[in-house]
């Protein structure tokens, strides 16, 4: 990726950053209820009206609105996040002792997929129209269109209660219990990317390269394996960097059922307790690292296709 | 050529996905093997309950102090035993004469978990921050509600406290052993909440897991578990699964009645569970709509308390109309219930008072205004199904209702600032061995923060109470009360709470709940022999 | 007559589809007429029944008869994902049309707000709006379209901005059509189909997305009949009463995969490129 490129995209992430801090912190504004209130609540004091009012003030709620945005945003360049009201630490701390524990979560769902939907996506474009394409595709239909956590659910008591394989609380245990959420997340990703392979590989295979290769006779299975799986897997590192950023975001649901200790559980905590502070360092942060792992999808992207860097 | 292809593709998948399956199982495997290791290099408990606060330290809240003590992580002066008999802890021997100055003996040789004695000026110390905390509000924990006093001193020579009482305090024990006279190592109290409980905080990691190790200096015989890791689970089944699968090996009151029939069916499970001395209501707010007399008891004729109790929550709770549980002896026999379940009288009151449905909307409305209740409810033990149940009720006889369901803080918040028509209550009744405590939860003193209820005869009654020495006076005086309770539709009572306690019978042994729950974890629990 | 027969035999997989969807439809409409029991009525005696010739679907733990609450969620299910999905579809058309055809700033900052919302999660975001709004249907659909009108705005901008410099617009503005004479009777039609075809086949997303904020108690709220709500509810009595998880579930799944396999066939009708 050319500087020039780098630098524009690195203009629009502080751009995009920028936008969303101030979102959130209108929303937070917007939403019913007070937030000093709400503070005091998660410690379970309800104080008096002047303990309240002096509290506003300490905290600057009384200024107006863009210099409260300021002050917070300033603090946020800082590394400052404010303090969470119900946990009474700093979020950033917070935010760090669960992020990798949803990054595991997310890093393993990806590969548990990849290990399902390439295979699956390659059988079905080569049989084309045949049973196992039909089947597949009919899979594949059933991954997308089922709620997760439903199947969440459903794994939950068939491997956990019934067969005792797994343990049913994520909570404090190894590596079993990244299992269940890890394959509930995988399931419908797995679904999605099966159907991105399939057509990703047909296109591949109606290249011309592929039809000449067959003319000289080179073997079907040469030309599968050397050629067409390399070039048709390639934009999938794409998709990858997307899904791995939307994770880190979405495996809330996943998070409730299996009470898995990451991000998502936190941020569900955060807005059922009205913890204003850590639900805009929460936003802030995934929308970060979503667009820092996509910058460095697109340039590991264009490092390992020689058409990209012969044409840049 | 083609189905060739396709079978070698075929059996591809599947190697692929037995892998997988294999990769899952082993990962389990794995897991138990661990475990098992961790079992032989010591022992270890998993215990599984609800989270009631993040906080241990006792004057953050009524919760909090429960946890220090739940947790075995804090003890007090005073304990009670399995017959809710007040019985030496900390203190060792106390003297009084008047029941105003008590003087008490700390025991001897006894240290909090990091080593550090327990000194009478310690436990002054630990009074004092209690109480400040409450009078400069950075705590929510009431402890003048039992006891204030007009002096403390320590004296380290001879390791006594000498507490002089406002008034005469016939109970003092009984109440410094409630949880918010948790003693704690106040030097430390800064940076860590240290008790002299068998266990102690390793780690903790909010809403999820606290860890805890053996108290090396612990007084009271010997600690059973090395380590014990808490699981905090919000819902109940979740802690039912835990423990059918062998996550846990201990878990309290699974409330999903199903899942405890279950339990108790099978002999891999020891179940035990006492008599209720916990009290279900939920409060009205006197301030709001509710404050009409015929709303409420047109709601006390219209819920169901017996089927609520006995199929909404499956047995959880035994049914009941006053405040005090029927299995205490304070002359349940002896009270009336003029409101008992009758639907029909329930329309009857609500339309004799002009409450109807003036505008045709199916909803009706008090001066002129369409009711809408707020009914706040926590998830804890049952009390969100009675919201529910309770407001699905009224919504068919013509009485907005909507239920919102709140974490346990931020309802107790709501309680206390007076947000609210109705709230979820589940308390124990008789928390410092007597149940004043709890009646005072009526007198117009106190009531603030229960939803105003007054009565001046309760509150003169209940005066009369305090003073009261001789105990068939008290008996008297605290039928009394709960009668005026009961006519003045004062609150609605769903019923008591059966606590319980469920473990694996091959791995645990002594599970026993108290019926007084402010013990979870004690020496009393130890691995099967 | 003939047409329409020509028109089945020509499409057979999207009449099928469509039928089915017409008749998830018709449930959702129906459903007083097709429900044996008031969805809301508790009958608190009646707790947690399994299914049975009097309660088809069992009835769940306030004792209400789980299949007709099940008809019902549809009314609520499918009433606010097509309502989500109208919504996004016709702001971020008029959006993408308008950033398109009058580019500059306008389009810039029309772009940018939908770079923001694209370049992030959107469940996240879905949550934190519904979870601050405070938890109800309405704001959950809301939040819903906050975060996903930006793919039919990008849609409509780039199918927009692929005929704005044709001639035949060119010499509709010499002629002196009004703009919005432009936009209506050139720009809309250029764009409609592949906007359709997306929303569509969005339907199914939506309708999961919507069941997932209600599962996780930022959607609609007790005692509304909504699907995932019914699961959440449901999950606390998953071993002793499967039904209370089984049947809701299989309402979302069936009725997702009718609308998925309609937005499909849709495309496949619609799509000019398609063989």
């Amino acid at each position: 990726m050319k500087r020039r490129n780098l630098l524009k995209r690195l203009a629009q992430i502080v751009i995009v950053l920028f936008g969303i801090s101030f979102l959130t912190f209108c929303l937070t504004h917007m939403a019913p209820g007070d937030p000093v209130l709400a503070m005091y609540a998660a410690s379970g004091t309800i104080p008096s009206e002047e303990i309240l009012d002096e509290t506003r003030e300490a905290l600057g709620l009384n200024e107006p609105f863009l210099t409260q945005y300021v002050n917070w945003l300033t603090g946020c360049l800082h590394g400052d996040f404010g303090t969470s009201y119900s946990y009474s630490r700093p979020v950033a701390e917070l935010l760090l002792a669960r992020l990798w524990p949803t990054l595991k979560l997310a890093l393993l769902s990806l590969a548990l997929m990849l290990v399902v939907a390439v295979p699956l996506g390659i059988l079905s474009a080569t049989h084309r129209g045949g049973i196992a394409d039909y089947l597949v595709r009919s899979l594949t239909f059933l991954g997308v269109s089922l709620p997760n956590f439903w199947v969440g659910l459903l794994l939950l008591y068939i491997f956990a209660v019934q067969l005792k394989l797994l343990p049913v609380v994520s909570a404090g245990q190894g590596f079993s219990k990244m299992i269940l959420p890890a394959v509930t997340l995988a399931f419908a990703m797995a679904a999605k990317y099966t159907r991105q392979v399939r057509t990703a590989f047909l296109e591949e295979l109606n290249q011309d390269y592929v039809t000449g290769a067959r003319c000289r006779g080179i073997k079907e299975r040469v030309i599968l394996w050397r050629h067409v799986l390399p070039n048709s897997v390639l934009p999938l590192i794409t998709m990858l960097g997307l899904s791995l950023g939307s994770l880190l975001g979405g495996t809330a649901v996943v998070e409730v059922i299996f009470s898995y200790p990451g991000l998502g559980s936190l941020a569900v905590d955060a807005i059922t307790s009205m913890d204003y502070s850590l639900i805009q360092g929460y936003v802030l942060w995934i929308a970060l690292i979503y667009m820092v792992i996509n910058l460095l999808v697109d340039i590991s992207y264009g490092l390992m296709d020689p058409r990209i860097q012969e044409g840049g | 050529m083609r189905t060739q292809w396709c079978k070698k593709a075929a059996a591809a998948v599947m190697a692929a996905v037995m892998t997988l399956s294999l990769a899952a199982c082993g990962g389990s495997g794995n897991t138990s093997q661990g475990g098992d290791s961790s079992a032989a290099d010591g022992t270890h408990l998993n215990f599984s309950c609800y989270n009631y606060s993040n906080s241990m330290d006792p004057i953050t809240n009524v919760n909090s102090s429960w946890c220090f003590l739940r947790y075995g992580v804090g003890e007090c002066l005073f304990r009670f035993d399995e017959n809710v008999v007040v019985d030496y802890a900390l203190c060792d021997a106390y003297e009084t004469e008047d029941y105003i100055t008590w003087t008490l003996h700390i025991r001897e040789g006894v240290q909090f978990s990091n080593g550090n004695a327990v000194t009478a000026s310690v436990v002054k110390a630990s009074l004092e921050r209690l109480y400040d905390a409450e009078a400069n509000k950075t705590g929510n924990s009431t402890p003048s509600q039992y006891v204030t006093f007009s002096s403390m001193e320590a004296d380290d020579a001879a390791g006594t406290v000498t507490l002089v009482c406002d008034s005469r305090t016939v109970n003092l024990p009984g109440i410094l052993a409630y949880p918010w006279y948790g003693i704690v190592d106040t030097s430390v109290i800064d940076t860590e909440v240290i008790g002299t409980g068998p266990y102690y905080v390793t780690a903790l990691e909010e809403n999820s897991t606290i860890d805890l190790a053996r108290n090396e200096y612990y007084w009271d015989g010997e600690v059973p578990y090395d380590t014990i890791r808490i699981f905090l689970t919000e819902d109940s089944s979740t802690k039912a699964m835990a423990l059918k699968s062998g996550d846990v090996d201990l878990v309290e009151n699974i409330t999903t009645a199903s899942d405890l029939a279950e339990l108790e069916a099978d002999d891999t499970y020891y179940v035990s569970t006492t008599a209720g001395v916990r009290l279900g209501n939920s409060y009205f707010n006197f301030n709001g709509v509710l404050g009409n007399d015929a709303l409420r008891q047109a709601i006390l004729y219209a819920i169901d308390d017996a089927t609520m109790c006995d199929i909404t929550v499956g047995g959880m709770y035994t049914a009941g109309c006053s405040v005090l549980p029927s299995s205490l002896s304070y002359g349940y026999d002896q009270l009336t219930d003029p409101f008992a379940y009758d639907l029909d009288k329930a329309l009857e009151t609500l339309d004799a008072a002009g409450i109807v449905d003036t505008d045709g909307d199916g909803y009706r409305e008090l001066d002129g205004q369409r009711i809408n209740l707020s009914y706040i409810a926590y998830t804890s033990r049952n009390l969100d199904e009675f919201a529910q149940a309770v407001a699905i009720t009224l919504e068919s006889i013509g009485i907005g209702c909507t239920v919102t369901v709140q974490d346990y803080d931020t309802a107790l918040a709501n309680q206390s600032a007076g947000n609210f028509d109705l709230i979820t209550s589940n308390a124990t009744t008789v928390p410092t061995g007597d149940p004043t405590g709890f009646l005072g939860n009526f007198y117009s003193g106190n009531s603030g923060t229960y939803g105003y209820y007054a009565n001046d005869q309760y509150d003169a009654l209940y005066e009369q109470l305090l003073t009261a020495a001789d105990a068939g006076e008290q008996l008297e005086l605290i039928i009394q009360l709960q009668q005026i309770l009961i006519d003045d539709a004062a609150t609605l009572v769903h019923g008591y709470y059966n606590s319980t306690f469920a473990s694996r019978a091959s791995v645990v042994s002594g599970a026993d709940i108290a019926p007084i729950d402010y013990y979870w974890i004690t020496t009393k629990i130890h691995p099967a022999a | 007559m003939k047409k329409a027969a020509g028109f089945i035999k020509k499409n057979p997989s999207f009449c099928v589809f469509a039928v089915l969807a017409l008749a998830v439809i018709a449930v959702a409409v129906f459903a007083p007429a097709l429900a044996t029991h008031d969805p809301y009525e508790a009958v608190l005696t009646n707790a947690v029944q399994p299914p049975s010739a009097e309660h088809w679907f069992g009835t769940d733990r306030m004792g209400r008869d789980l299949f007709s609450r099940v008809l019902y969620g549809a009314r609520t299910s499918l009433t606010a994902s097509l309502s989500l999905v109208c919504i996004i579809m016709v702001a971020g058309t008029l959006l993408g049309i308008v950033a398109g055809y009058f580019g500059g700033v306008l389009d810039a900052v029309i772009m940018r707000i939908s770079d923001m919302m694209i370049s992030f999660p959107g469940m996240v975001l879905a949550i934190a709006v519904a979870g601050i709004l405070g938890a109800n249907m309405t704001n959950a659909v809301i939040a819903i379209a906050i975060v996903s009108w930006t793919k039919y705005a990008r849609l409509a901008r780039s199918l927009v901005l692929k005929i704005r410099s044709r001639d035949y617009i060119a010499a509709a503005r010499v002629t002196g059509s009004k703009t919005s004479h432009i936009l209506w009777k050139y720009m809309l039609p250029n764009a409609l189909p592949t906007i359709l075809i997306t929303g569509a086949t969005d339907i199914g997303t939506m309708m999961l997305e919507i069941a997932g904020l209600s599962f996780l108690g930022f959607g609609a709220q007790s005692p509304t009949a909504e699907w995932g709500l019914m699961l959440n509810e449901g999950r606390a009595y998953m071993t002793a009463s499967p039904w209370l998880m089984v049947f809701p579930g299989l309402a979302i799944f069936i009725t997702v995969v009718v609308f998925n396999l309609l937005g499909d066939s849709l495309r496949d009708v619609l799509d000019p490129r398609n063989e």
